[in-house]
């Protein structure tokens, strides 16, 4: 059937409120009564708290609040599984940057002036930075010396000996397939390399920032950037014992992008705390940038160790793959982020024989946590240089190497999943072909030009999410009103919902409102991450829309003398769909009211609800197999795409330019065309700020460089030319995807790092196995190269 | 911390208030007339979020005093609207969807009206040149140069220049 709204082009529904400058972020609020908070931090990485005197602090005019630990509930929160955070440090502070005391004041001059007479006492402790050394049996901080008592659930901790033996390991995940020391004895060839990624910052334009207000009677409600709402209620009914069912989150319709950046609490705790303190003021706190960069969970950094081996013809024989991912003083999602790195290799390529252990390991540095691509992108590069590594080795192209070896439709993978919706080799194939892979690049003077290509997957939620829930309010006009919890930061979820909404009741987008999120009226979801909002509140409306046609169309079968099944609705119009001029408006089944709007005589509103639960298989933990008898899938979605550059090298300098950028990206079915291409550059651009320059630089846990001068991020210079910057859209249709669609926006970013080492080395000839793929790094391999 | 009195004309609007002398006039365009869609971001002139044209001229609004625009004129994001009427310009960024988050667009189409004033005629690389100085991280960068050129482009063939 020919849709009219999905797969078409349409600008954000909420554009306008951005383009003139309308549209509220939560750093814009402003409330009557307000304080500014401040945040007192901690400047060692490890060490007791001896003494917080606040005194000083307390007597600059203008303070309203001041409060330590002593003011916060006993307990801790995280959002993986693990509780091991307080709000507020406890005893012991356990990186740079940890809140230690926090202020409200009716200015922010105020505010800052009485952190800084706030006196602390530290013991310092030793601390750790290396995950490698912290992993061991005997490190030399323990950073959690009640890790043990967290009561952690057996699946973040796989095999129980290992755990047990190493007091810094958070968590540890293994998959075991075949014999992989058989299937590395059986091999033509076997390469081993160490990989390691940097530890990268989100940059969101919007800092995170928060207001709350703890009101007399119990009820505490925080204004906030986050792009995980139902999460916040959780984590601060952990963190502050307030029953969930008291706690209102209030997300203002526009939110400055998140990456994965602000799923996890912030400061909404502290914020708290000052204005219960503050006779229930409203208090806000936003962090500076400096703030952002060393305080809110960054991109772990992964050390892996691959090992693969294959056939004189390329074929996989066996993969042993060994990570350490440093994921800094806390667990947090970062947890999540780890245990599903497998997906990384086994979504992608048919492993006989396989060997996976993932480490996530405590250290005494910020925490690390959900990034665009949830670990995918540094697993991705380790295997996707392999490929070109290996296909150099036994002189296969790099293209015929990995059709060799993906899965496929109908494939059983590593875990034992059954793939569905696969498009690897479409876009694979697409990217060679628009990229013009077999002809060879033409350099000219010092610049070495060169091409390469990469694969990714992303897999979208495993077990431990469940799913999303929507209601839908239709008007007598015809307006549909969407009340869900998915946030908008950016990616463009309000348009596809307006577009599914419109699609459902064939009416144009302009009739079609998504409110902003508010924990008190809008539904419970998971999450906004893990690409999962089109899928699954795209499958909540759905179900919500036909939920509210049903009852529709149940009053309207009187006024039409038909069946409530024979009926279906266009532009605000009911008819009977074998004679359609038997029709009645919407208005209708309406009644007018005395004092208020139209109203149902019955129901009083036509109100549609559902949920979208999508039962997924549990792993097992010794193996991290599926099991045989569930639904042969332990994520809801793989999401294939394929990267092609086009890179050139200065040979003087070291310098990598882009020349050339090509994604081709299996979608499912598109939904809005033209966000789906937002999408793809966008991540191509932050794809390419994390290949060539960006990484955050640690000394002893300090991080150096929090700042957009020293940590760079593309600017309108750094991409090419818009003509040679290129989206594919393969559509493999996902069975069970609204309108066949899946996810991408995540997806979109995975190829990069290993699509530009791979080109460098078409180029010049230089593998680097450590992006960012710097000047310096390169000249330096060039030079050791003899170049 | 006294206050002095400031003067100044913003979006046609003139104002005389007195600020406290520490305000930004980032801060005073926020907090103190309420135009929030001057945006703040790094508050250390590098990100472009805060743009607004004093004068005509591109300026980061978070580097600048409040009272250092005493008696300037200052273009902010609302004031390029008539209306329900977008500015042809804010409505490009709008069709070509090159607003995503939208943190960066004030800033953003701020910097392009002051080049386009400036050039009306501007090549890409001109385009990029002229927003060097305005980050987008959600976006990429090329719906918002698109978008630009083709405004450019209808507005020469509309001028006839």
């Amino acid at each position: 059937m020919e849709l009219e709204y999905i797969g078409k082009k349409f600008p954000n529904i909420d554009g306008f409120e951005k383009v003139s400058g309308e549209g509220k972020y939560c750093y814009d609020l402003i409330l009557p009564n307000m304080l500014w908070g401040k945040i007192l931090r901690s400047y060692i990485p490890h060490g007791r708290i001896v003494n917080i005197n606040t005194d000083k602090a307390k007597r600059v005019p203008g303070v309203r609040a001041v409060v330590t630990y002593r003011d916060f509930p006993d307990c801790l929160c995280g959002m993986g599984g693990i509780k091991d955070e307080p709000l507020i440090a406890r005893g012991k502070v356990r990186y740079i940057g940890e809140p230690v005391a926090a202020v409200a004041a009716e200015d922010e001059f105020a505010a800052e002036e009485a952190i800084d007479l706030i006196e602390v006492e530290y013991e310092e402790l030793p601390a750790v930075f290396d995950p490698e050394e912290s992993m061991g049996e005997n490190p030399l901080a323990v950073i959690h010396e009640d890790r043990n008592r967290y009561g952690i659930p057996q699946f973040l901790i796989g095999s129980m000996a290992e755990w047990s033996k190493r007091p810094n390991l958070c968590c540890y995940f293994r998959i075991r397939k075949g014999d992989p020391r058989k299937g590395l004895d059986d091999s033509y060839l076997v390469l081993e390399d160490r990989f390691k990624t940097p530890m990268v910052s989100h940059v969101p334009l919007e800092p995170h920032n928060c207001i709350a207000q703890f009101n007399y009677n119990g009820k505490l409600t925080v204004w906030t950037s986050t792009q995980s709402p139902y999460t916040t209620v959780q984590q601060l009914e952990y963190g502050l014992k307030v029953p969930h069912s008291r706690i209102r989150v209030i997300v203002p319709r526009h939110v400055g992008g998140g990456f994965g950046g602000k799923i996890e609490l912030t400061n909404e705790g502290i914020c708290a705390i000052l204005s219960r303190e503050a006779n229930s003021r409203p208090v806000k706190i936003k962090l500076s940038r400096d703030e952002v960069f060393t305080t809110t969970p960054a991109r772990h950094p992964f050390i892996i160790d691959l090992k693969t081996g294959v056939k004189k013809d390329g074929t996989i024989s066996a993969i042993e793959f060994r990570s350490i991912a440093n994921t800094g003083a806390y667990g947090g999602l970062g947890v999540v982020v780890i245990k599903n790195t497998g997906h990384a290799i086994v979504g992608q390529y048919k492993i006989p024989n396989l060997k996976f252990d993932a480490y996530g390991v405590y250290t005494s540095q910020i925490k690390a946590g959900a990034f665009r691509g949830f670990g995918m992108p540094q697993q991705i590069f380790a295997i996707e240089s392999h490929m070109d590594m290996i296909a150099s080795k036994l002189g296969i192209d790099p293209v015929e190497i990995r059709l060799k070896n993906i899965l496929k439709e109908g494939d059983t993978n590593a875990i034992n999943e059954v793939m569905h919706s696969v498009g690897s080799e479409e876009c694979l194939k697409e990217v060679t072909r628009s990229l013009g892979l077999k002809k060879k690049s033409e350099s000219e003077g010092v610049w070495k030009r060169g091409k390469g290509i990469a694969l990714g997957t992303k897999y979208s939620t495993t077990a431990t999410s469940v799913g999303s829930c929507c209601f839908v309010k239709v008007y007598d006009d015809g307006t549909i009103e969407v009340r869900q919890s998915g946030i908008d930061l950016g990616q463009g979820q309000h348009t596809v919902l307006a577009q599914i909404a419109a699609e459902e009741f064939s009416t144009p987008l302009s009739n079609i409102i998504v409110v902003p999120v508010d924990t008190d009226y809008t539904p419970t979801d998971t999450l906004t991450g893990s690409q999962r909002q089109t899928f699954y509140m795209g499958n909540a409306l759905r179900l919500a829309c036909s939920d509210a046609k049903k009852q529709i169309f149940k009053l309207a079968s009187k006024l039409l003398e038909a069946d409530p099944g024979d009926l279906d609705i266009k532009n605000g119009q009911i008819f009977v769909k074998e004679s359609p001029n038997k029709s009645v408006p919407l208005r209708a089944i309406f009644m007018e009211g005395p004092f208020f709007p139209p109203y149902l005589p019955g129901s009083g509103e036509i109100l549609g609800r559902a949920a979208f639960i999508y039962p997924l298989d549990s792993k097992d933990i010794e193996t991290g197999q599926c099991p045989m008898d569930g639904y042969r899938r332990s994520v809801a979605f793989y999401t294939q795409i394929a990267h092609g550059v086009e890179i050139e090298v200065n040979l003087e300098t070291g310098q990598v330019r882009l020349v050339k950028l090509v994604a081709a990206i299996d979608v499912g079915r598109a939904i809005n065309l033209l966000s789906i291409e937002g999408q793809s550059e966008s991540a191509l651009s932050q794809g390419l700020g994390t290949a060539l320059s960006e990484e955050l630089f640690l000394d002893n846990g300090k991080i150096v460089n929090p700042n957009l001068a020293d940590y760079k991020i593309p600017t309108t210079l750094c991409p090419p030319p818009n003509k040679d910057v290129k989206t594919i859209i393969i559509e493999t249709y996902h069975k069970d995807g609204p309108f066949g669609a899946k996810g991408m926006g995540e997806a979109v970013i995975l190829p990069m790092f290993p699509a530009v080492a791979n080109a460098i080395y078409d180029a010049v000839g230089v593998r680097i196995k450590e992006p960012p793929f710097t000047p310096e790094k390169v000249f330096n391999a060039l030079r050791q190269m003899g170049k | 911390m006294s206050k002095e009195r400031l003067k100044i004309t913003v979006n046609g609007i003139y104002y005389e208030m007195d600020v406290d002398p520490r305000l930004t006039l980032a801060e005073f365009i926020r907090n103190e007339i309420g135009l929030t869609g001057t945006k703040e971001s790094c508050n250390s002139g590098i990100c472009g979020a805060c743009t607004v044209l004093v004068d005509g001229k591109p300026v980061k609004s978070c580097l600048v005093l409040a009272l250092g625009a005493m008696n300037k004129e200052v273009l902010t994001i609302e004031g390029l609207r008539n209306g329900d009427a977008l500015h042809p310009l804010q409505k490009a960024f709008l069709d070509h969807g090159a607003v995503q988050c939208g943190f960066c667009t004030p800033g953003m189409i701020l910097s392009a009206k002051a080049l386009l004033d400036e050039n009306p005629n501007p090549s890409e690389e001109e385009v990029r040149y002229g927003l060097v100085g305005n980050l987008c991280r959600c976006g990429g960068y090329v719906k918002i140069v698109n978008a630009i050129l083709d405004y450019a482009e209808k507005r020469r063939k509309t001028i006839g220049t």
